[in-house]
């Protein structure tokens, strides 16, 4: 049985990979799993520190700052995973030299596995989502249902652009560098602290057909406004996963022949 | 474009592989492209297009010197390395090893890290917990399998990582250079081990530097250098012509570091040696060269205007490799009327018969005067035996003679 190339034993492996991953990442340090949480929380009080009490920004429509940090962490949280499993897929393939000399087996896996761990902080964020929601007394609905699709979504896009920055990296160093920074411009370019409205037309238009931002107001409206999210959008982001896969697939699978030499 | 099929084998119910496992190369070559810009070398190719068949039950050992293409030609036939050229064909389960120790990580217990290891090669907890208790008896680091490998010395993680090795069950074994690993206890324990895995995996390739591995592992030996097989055959013969071919390339090598300090050197004004020849008695044409079991003279001429008062003739043969064969010194006969040495003197040394061996020697000639040097001179020597004696090189060949008597 086979799905776009990888069997059973690969799926054992990616199981296999992933656990390490995760325990690599926290298992390391003294406090461990707890830095698991402590991470994301810690990066979305500081971003609702600084936009939500020194920048005191509203939502129009809505007074609360309670409400806007809502507004911003079901924004902000999914981005943070999204930056993290794309570091961590760009470096996944340079990290396991070791291994890709010396061990047979299905190159993919690795920045695959490496996208997935991204799932960490993503749980952490939309839990904490949860709570501060409970508190605003904003209780999830059925819509809920979607961030589920939504998560599955984004985690595509994220695999697809994973592939082919795990690649370059190998082969171009400085891609690894450069990311944090392109990560960095495209968080703030997306209306993720800032709503859409407040942006010039032009901006509005561009922004229409940025991923990130459809997932993001795709959870936002899924979680915090209880509508359904906009399908055109998200069927949008399924169609460019879907393609950057395949294109990512085919391409990461030509070119793992010559990792071994660059490594 | 270079292909490869086959895949694992299945196994029919009694347990016997439905097919054989197998490994057929057809004109592989494995050619890495040249540096654009940076070094204007040009490709390498480290692997020549070459065909290799490899049948079940077939235990391969590749032997060569460092470059020949061996690490390579394994990680095309374990799937590591894509050829450039040609067909494989790989029947069967690989199970590659190229280095031990893999996965391990230092902050986990050298207890978790056998799980690891067992992650990687795909068995889940489940199943490597049964042999779990063998591996920690085998490794026998005590009690610090369950503190963090960091903590552990380098023999200790060596035998830890073997020992992760014992309980595989290759179909196709790849093992890549000396899994060389703890003291000689171990070692041994381990040698044993190497057997038994061998014994299990239908086909063995194995490289390596020790010849007394391939010779104790292996059922063919493949003898290879810059990528190409230079000799296929059994274990005794290959290890035996590869051992010949490096001792006369190291002799190559030696012999140019030789032929620099041939000197004449006079250390007291006026005295010299002025010949040394080394001859055998029939020939006059190639003096640089003799014949081990002919009767040869080394001639030698001396010279001192001034008187040495006990003049004695130092002769030194060593081999290229600086064992000293010959080290003798003989006293000058003089004349009763005179004080000592002076003038002109032929001096000859008679070796009836020469009873060196085969291989290439300097000899040098020393006059000494008491215990001080005076003069010397030095010049290369090649002794040949006309029929090299079977099963080695010995150092001097002395020439048996049989009498006769009748009795009775």
């Amino acid at each position: 049985m086979a799905v776009l190339g990888f069997d059973r034993n690969d799926g054992k492996l990616m199981w296999a990979f992933f656990g390490m991953n995760i325990r690599d990442k926290y298992l390391g340090s003294r406090l461990g799993s707890l830095w698991a949480v402590a991470n994301p929380l810690l990066m979305l009080a500081l971003f609702t520190f600084v936009f939500g009490y020194v920048f005191k920004m509203k939502l129009p429509g809505a007074d609360t700052t309670l409400s806007y940090a809502i507004w911003l962490i079901s924004g902000y949280g999914p981005w943070l995973a999204t930056a993290e499993a794309l570091m961590a897929a760009s470096l996944s393939v340079v990290a396991s030299a070791g291994l890709i000399k010396n061990m047979a087996f299905k190159t993919e896996v690795l920045p695959i596995t490496a996208a997935l761990t991204g799932l960490l902080p993503l749980g952490v964020s939309l839990g904490f989502l949860a709570l501060l929601l409970v508190v605003d007394g904003n209780m999830l609905s059925w819509h809920a249902i979607f961030g589920i699709a939504i998560v599955g979504l984004q985690f595509a896009l994220i695999i697809s652009l994973g592939l082919f920055m795990s690649a370059v990296t190998v082969f171009v160093r400085d891609f690894a560098f450069a990311l944090p920074n392109i990560l960095m411009v495209v968080l703030f370019a997306t209306p993720i602290f800032y709503p859409l409205t407040s942006t010039p037309p032009i901006v509005q238009a561009i922004s229409l057909g940025n991923p990130f931002y459809i997932i993001s107001e795709g959870y936002r409206r899924a979680l915090v406004y209880h509508h359904v999210p906009d399908v055109v959008g998200l069927l949008y982001v399924a169609a460019l996963s879907g393609v950057l896969a395949v294109v990512g697939l085919k391409l990461f699978r030509r070119y793992k022949g010559y990792f071994e030499a660059r490594l | 474009m270079p292909q490869r099929d086959g895949g694992p084998f299945k196994l029919d119910p009694r347990g016997c592989p439905a097919v054989k496992p197998k490994i057929e190369l057809k004109n592989v070559s494995k050619i890495y492209p040249a540096k654009t810009r940076l070094n204007g070398a040009g490709t390498k190719v480290a692997v020549n297009p070459m065909t290799l068949t490899v049948r079940a039950g077939e235990r391969l050992g590749i032997i060569g010197p460092n470059g020949a293409g061996k690490s390579t030609l394994l990680r095309i036939i374990g799937g590591l390395a894509d050829a450039s050229s040609g067909q494989i064909h790989v029947e069967g389960r690989v199970t590659a090893i190229f280095t031990l120790g893999l996965g391990l990580r230092e902050d986990l217990s050298g207890r978790e890290n056998i799980y690891v290891d067992g992650e990687l090669q795909g068995k889940s907890r489940a199943e490597v917990a049964p042999v779990l208790d063998e591996i920690i008896a085998f490794a026998d680091i005590g009690e610090f399998i369950d503190r963090p490998m960091r903590t552990y010395s380098t023999g200790m993680k060596s035998r830890l990582a073997f020992a992760m090795l014992i309980h595989i069950n290759p179909e196709i074994l790849i093992i890549d250079e000396a899994l060389s690993a703890g003291d000689c206890l171990f070692a041994a324990k381990a040698r044993r081990k190497m057997q038994e895995i061998c014994d299990r995996g239908m086909i063995t390739i194995i490289v390596s530097h020790t010849m007394q591995s391939v010779l104790d592992l292996c059922t063919r030996c493949l003898w290879m250098e810059n990528g190409r097989v230079v000799m296929d055959g059994d274990p005794a013969t290959v290890t035996r012509a590869y051992l010949d071919a490096v001792r006369t390339q190291d002799e190559a090598a030696l012999a140019e570091k030789l032929d620099r300090p041939l000197v004449t050197q006079s250390f007291r004004p006026g005295c010299q040696v002025t010949r040394l020849e080394v001859r055998t008695l029939e020939r006059l044409g190639n003096q640089s060269m003799v014949f081990s079991g002919e009767d040869t003279d080394v001639l030698v001429g001396l010279q001192a205007e001034v008187p040495l008062q006990n003049p004695q003739v130092r002769l030194r043969i060593v081999r290229l490799d600086g064992l000293v064969v010959v080290d003798s010194v003989q006293g000058v006969p003089i004349r009763e009327e005179e004080h000592g040495l002076m003038g002109c003197l032929g001096y000859r040394i008679t070796m009836r018969p020469l009873v060196l061996g085969a291989g290439l020697y300097r000899a040098a000639v020393e006059l000494l005067d008491g215990w001080d040097v005076v003069a010397m001179r030095s010049t290369m020597l090649e002794v040949v035996t006309r029929r090299p004696p079977t099963g080695g090189r010995p150092v001097l060949l002395y020439p048996c003679s049989v009498s006769a008597t009748p009795i009775g």
